[in-house]
């Protein structure tokens, strides 16, 4: 089978050449192959006009590539400067010299303005400050080009736009950037150039200038997605009462909401403006502290998320790698391991295998899960449908409020439009949710209403068409006065 | 075989079916011994206890740990039932050599869960300590049976292959079809994830 089929374009000293396409589109098999870990079967790699081949990752990095992939390659218990030498320390006899080492660490650390101790064990950093100990790397190798696999998927908005600050510095420096990216706003406000790719083929590569978001996207589907808006809505009784509540013991602070079924309330703010930890505490892996919470006017048992499991509180946590899938077991097995009583035999303790594995197809059919069969293993599975599967986790159990905690991030577009299709139709058949996500498109068209967190308390409540992106970021970074909006328009209630 | 395993542990098992293959292929030509009921017999005897105690070092690999003092533990457990099969009969000398065996276990999976010591140091510690219990229990002596055909019968010949089998398939039941088994599983493959989904980890 050919992963990529008669794929040409080029990358222009100092450029930023955005790479973009679904999952399966091929762009990682073009990744390795500049890597050195694939082998063009017909074609070749020029650089510099020169014919060259990468029979392996050392002649690459040798040439002048440096593939920055998105699962890092540091040593977490070397140090920075340890990782940045690695495999070319300095030497002074037999001995690293670790003087040098320390220094020239020191020099690359600050051209990125990374702030830390050359000494400090990479384990010790944020993600965000690996990912810049990686492009350090890039650097101390003097690479020419280098290419970047989806750089920004573990970065909240901040860290993001510093790295996007450090790609463009990079090709003001003469470097060439292959950018590999799902999110169109970000290569849109980067690229030079853009260039898509669909099922292993070559399908455009145009300046930035010359092509619209709307064309990338069809480019990238094969078709003209349709743009499409939140339905109206029609919410029904309270389901989730909230008041006065803290978490963790004023992580979050003094929030108080109600949520109907049939309604989609939004959790929006800044990285550290406390979501997460909200969604946490609602889930009962954080501590309430203080306040009530009530689900169906019953108290909600918060401790631990085996009560708000059996409660009918279900969870999309946010980040699918390391908080959801069990990568080494089956479709199965991730889908019904939240709710194993529900197939049990009458004889006690002993699952049904048969019900697990209809219920399973049931949800394939349902969700439009794609996979071949329910004992595959779920880490063969695109992202889109882990995350359908994971989904469906949530929905297994008896549930009654959903928590989507970034529930598409990783996700190629196409399946990105299935699961806001499906979350609508969730909705309109009664489940209220509660949605942090820090993407602003998805927030608008998600959510009914938006709560704006600012440092762990609330800080304004947007609802209906109030939401737009300048509200939401006014609010969320203190530029807006509190506001605070009637909970909502008389039209949407039943 | 299951398709949708990684093609590394396809390979590696179907590797491991070979070298037994040519293994037991340069065997028979060596020896004409070899391939001899009574031989084989022996081999699987023998090889039965291994296969016991893997059974329980599966488990603790399947819930992302591990144990080095499985060995020690064998040994020592065994030694405790041999000496007591004269004093006190067959049945409860084996029930007293399972509860050493399991009280070691659950001291390494004390330290382990609630003082936070790393399976591989807590367990290597564990190593040299119950090697040294069996050393102190016994003198440093051998322990002879005298007579007790009865224990002499289950632990030679067919009765340890049969053990041995039976376990395997009650742990693959365990692990498939019960919730302990299941949140084993979740445990082992992510341990983050497993508490989401409400495992008590």
């Amino acid at each position: 089978m050919l992963a990529l089929d008669n794929v040409s374009f080029d990358i222009l000293a100092g450029e930023v050449h955005a790479l973009v396409g679904e999952n399966g589109a091929g762009k990682s098999t073009l990744i390795g192959i500049l890597a050195g870990v694939h082998q063009p079967s017909v074609g070749q790699v020029l650089l510099d006009q020169k014919p060259t081949v990468f029979p392996d990752p050392l002649s690459s990095q040798r040439a002048g590539i440096s593939v920055i992939f998105q699962e890092f390659s540091l040593l977490p218990h070397l140090s920075v400067a340890e990782n940045v030498f690695i495999g070319r320390e300095p030497r002074r006899g037999l001995m690293v010299d670790r003087a040098t080492m320390n220094r020239r660490t020191r020099e690359i650390l600050r051209t990125l303005n990374l702030d830390i101790d050359s000494a400090t064990p990479v384990s010790e950093l944020a993600v965000s400050q690996q990912q810049l100990v990686e492009i350090a790397r890039a650097l101390s190798a003097r690479a020419r080009v280098i290419v970047m696999d989806e750089p920004t998927a573990a970065l909240n908005e901040r860290e993001a736009v510093r790295l996007l600050e450090i790609v463009r510095s990079l090709a003001a420096g003469g470097v060439s950037v292959l950018y590999v990216s799902h999110r169109l706003e970000e290569v849109f406000s980067i690229a030079d150039r853009i260039t898509v790719l669909r099922d292993g083929r070559h399908v455009v590569t145009e300046r930035r200038s010359a092509i619209t978001e709307q064309q990338v996207v069809s480019a990238m589907v094969g078709r003209e997605l349709v743009h499409s808006t939140r339905p109206n809505r029609t919410v029904g009784p309270i389901v989730l009462e909230i008041r006065d509540v803290s978490v963790d013991g004023g992580l979050v602070r003094n929030v108080s909401f109600s949520l109907r079924r049939g309604e989609v309330l939004g959790l929006a703010g800044l990285m550290g403006s406390g979501c997460s930890e909200l969604m946490e505490g609602l889930y009962g892996l954080r501590e309430i502290t203080e306040g009530s919470l009530l689900l169906e006017g019953r108290p909600l048992r918060t401790a631990g998320p085996q009560g708000a499991i059996r409660t009918g509180v279900g969870l999309v946590p946010e980040d699918r790698k390391r908080q959801s899938v069990f990568p080494d077991l089956s479709v199965v097995h991730n889908l019904t391991i939240a709710n194993l009583p529900r197939w049990f035999r009458r004889l006690p303790g002993l699952l049904d295998l048969a019900a697990e594995r209809r219920k399973t197809l049931d949800y394939k059919r349902q969700l439009n899960i794609r996979f071949t069969r329910p004992d595959q293993r779920i880490s063969g599975l695109s992202g889109g449908n882990q995350q359908k599967v994971v989904l469906a986790r949530a929905l297994a159990g008896n549930c009654r409020v959903l928590l989507l905690a970034e529930p598409t991030r990783g996700v190629d577009v196409g399946a990105k439009a299935e699961i806001y299709a499906l979350i609508d139709r969730l909705v309109q058949n009664g489940i209220a949710v509660v949605l942090q996500t820090t993407e602003l498109p998805e927030l608008l068209r998600l959510a009914d209403r938006c709560i704006v967190f600012v440092a762990g308390e609330p800080r304004g409540e947007l609802c209906g068409s109030q939401i737009t992106q300048e509200a939401v970021m006014a609010l969320a970074t203190g530029l807006s006065h509190r506001v605070t909006i009637s909970s909502a328009s008389a039209s949407s209630i039943q | 075989m299951n398709a949708n395993q990684p093609r590394s542990a396809r390979v590696a098992s179907s590797q491991v079916g070979l070298m037994l293959l040519i293994v037991c292929g340069a065997f028979t030509i060596l020896s004409r011994q070899f391939l001899t009921p009574g031989n084989l017999l022996n081999v699987c005897t023998s090889a039965s206890v291994v296969a016991i105690v893997g059974l329980g070092m599966t488990l603790a690999i399947a819930s992302g740990n591990f144990d080095l003092s499985v060995g020690s533990t064998a040994a020592f457990a065994g030694c405790v039932t041999m000496s007591l099969v004269q004093r006190i009969g067959v049945a409860p000398a084996i029930l007293a050599g399972l509860a050493t065996g399991a009280s070691v276990g659950l001291i390494n999976g004390l330290i382990v869960t609630e003082l936070g010591v790393p399976a591989f140091i807590a367990t290597l510690g564990m190593l040299t300590i119950v090697r040294g219990a069996a050393l102190i229990y016994t003198g440093g002596r051998d322990i002879y049976l005298y007579g007790q055909t009865q224990y002499k019968i289950l632990s030679s010949g067919f009765a340890p292959v049969l053990l041995a089998l039976a376990l395997a398939f009650v742990l693959w039941f365990v692990l498939q079809h019960t919730r302990f088994g299941r949140h084993i599983l979740a445990t082992g493959s992510n341990a983050a994830s497993a508490r989401r989904v409400g495992v008590r980890t």
